[in-house]
């Protein structure tokens, strides 16, 4: 039994997908808070009235802007560390803890963005890991054989994964029969087009002309459910796995198009680079390298 | 860039040692599943980076609430603003979270003030002469009908643009 549950685990696995995996999920954060960061040091003046602490936010309460652009800088040092393998047994963690106090931050103001969640889980995951025993800047180490050391925090980032959408999936249950129907689904875009009206924004591209179909959102719903409550299929090797990914990512470029909300995360595809062998990619990268005149 | 050797070797059969590693990991995998699970408990609150993922999942009724701050015309004609002008953010669900919490704090009066300044130090298009933080209440499906309003609107301040 014991084999049984070690090789479900941590199946083996070469330690560059693993890395490949820290380099798209480091390198992701690192894009995504430089394209919050304007937006937060804005965040970082508005009246401490607003303040409502969610996360890490709650240790320090509201901290001059100073220290909010401090941390900026001290995230992006210890990012690029992470990013490229160096030290990694403590910039990683660093890079975790300080990048989770800023998103807290930033998420403490009123409004929580979900699409941050996720990403903040797999950076833990990956903090701990030995997510730098490949693809580690100025390394001569000869390559390792796989391993379940390395497959064992690739399930966890899966596992971690599918339960956050069944939890999604599960909330919407909650919300009675209506939501299945597709009619919740069609209040919830036409609140999303008030909204954006009322905003003098055009973000919901196609939201509007499907309104007056309703029979679509119920269609849109239970491909929903059937996309969030299926995702432990994911867990599974081969092409379901492959057919979950490709279902889920399609659930939120529709998202993004009907309602105007981008998950930037699940949208970008690294929220799902553990569910692939990204060990092929960095081995065709390399070949393409060697074959390369000097 | 490159790799480093690593042990033991991961063929090597299950023995004590191994048994321990894998209740390592098998306690670590529960461990942070009932963390990541933990909020899905009915009656939890949404934190970070552990949430509800309520998104979209609870129930909405034909009327919806929208608290705004809008821009008032010379002739009496109401212009949306910009997420900027409402709360000197680019987000516009921020810009909305934020005169939602001044109506309901009872500080629409402050929030009313700061618009108009902000639209003062950066006019819209539009020549607006005041401002109001307002709560509309909308039939949802109407947005798709050509001209439609609220069904009714509160205004909780009113301010001039200076």
């Amino acid at each position: 039994m014991w084999s049984a549950v070690d090789r479900w685990l941590g199946p083996p696995a070469p330690a560059s997908r693993l890395a490949a995996v820290r380099v798209a999920v480091v390198a992701f954060a690192l894009a995504w808070t430089a394209g919050i960061a304007s937006e937060l040091l804005t965040r970082a003046q508005l009246d401490p009235s607003r303040f409502a602490p969610v996360g890490l936010a709650g240790l320090f309460g509201v901290v001059p802007p100073a220290l909010v652009t401090t941390a900026l800088v001290v995230v992006f040092g210890l990012g690029i560390l992470a990013l490229v393998g160096r030290g990694y047994r403590w910039s990683a963690p660093a890079f975790a803890l300080t990048l989770t106090w800023l998103l807290s931050y930033r998420n403490s103001w009123g409004h929580m963005s979900h699409s941050e969640h996720l990403l903040v889980l797999h950076l833990w995951v990956l903090a701990f890991a030995p997510a730098a025993d490949a693809l580690r800047l100025r390394s001569t180490a000869p390559a390792t054989a796989p391993s379940g050391r390395y497959g064992w925090p690739q399930r966890l980032l899966m596992v971690v994964t599918v339960s956050t959408y069944v939890i999604a999936g599960l909330a919407k249950l909650r919300g009675g029969g209506s939501w299945i129907s597709g009619e919740t689904v069609r209040l919830h875009v036409a609140t999303e087009v008030l909204r954006n009206d009322m905003i003098g924004t055009d973000a919901a591209l196609i939201g509007r002309p499907l309104l007056p179909f309703a029979g679509l959102f119920g269609a849109f719903a239970i491909f929903t459910l059937v996309v969030e409550l299926g995702a432990p299929l994911a867990v599974a090797a081969g092409r379901i796995r492959l057919a979950w990914v490709a279902a889920v990512w399609s659930m939120h470029l529709g998202i993004g198009l009907v309602m105007g909300i981008g998950f930037a995360y699940p949208l970008s595809g690294v929220a799902f680079a553990a569910f692939v062998p990204l060990e092929r990619l960095v081995d065709w990268l390399t070949r393409l390298r060697q074959r390369r005149p000097a | 860039m490159g790799s480093v050797p690593e042990s033991p070797s991961p063929a090597s059969p299950p023995d004590a040692g191994s048994r321990g590693q894998t209740l390592v990991r098998l306690s670590v995998t529960a461990l942070l599943l009932v963390a990541v699970w933990m909020p899905a408990r009915p009656g939890a609150e949404d934190g970070f980076p552990f949430s509800t993922y309520p998104m979209f999942g609870y129930a909405r009724t034909e009327r919806s609430v929208i608290e705004t701050v809008v821009g008032v015309e010379a002739d009496g004609r109401r212009r949306p603003l910009t997420p900027w002008h409402i709360a000197g953010t680019t987000r516009a669900k921020q810009a909305l979270a934020t005169a939602r919490a001044a109506i309901r704090r009872g500080t629409a009066a402050d929030l009313c003030r700061d618009v108009a300044a902000r639209i003062a130090e950066r006019p819209l298009p539009a020549d607006l002469v005041s401002v109001e933080v307002v709560s509309d209440t909308w039939r949802a499906l109407d947005v798709i009908e050509p001209g439609a309003g609220p069904l009714e609107r509160q205004v909780h301040a009113r301010c001039e643009v200076p």
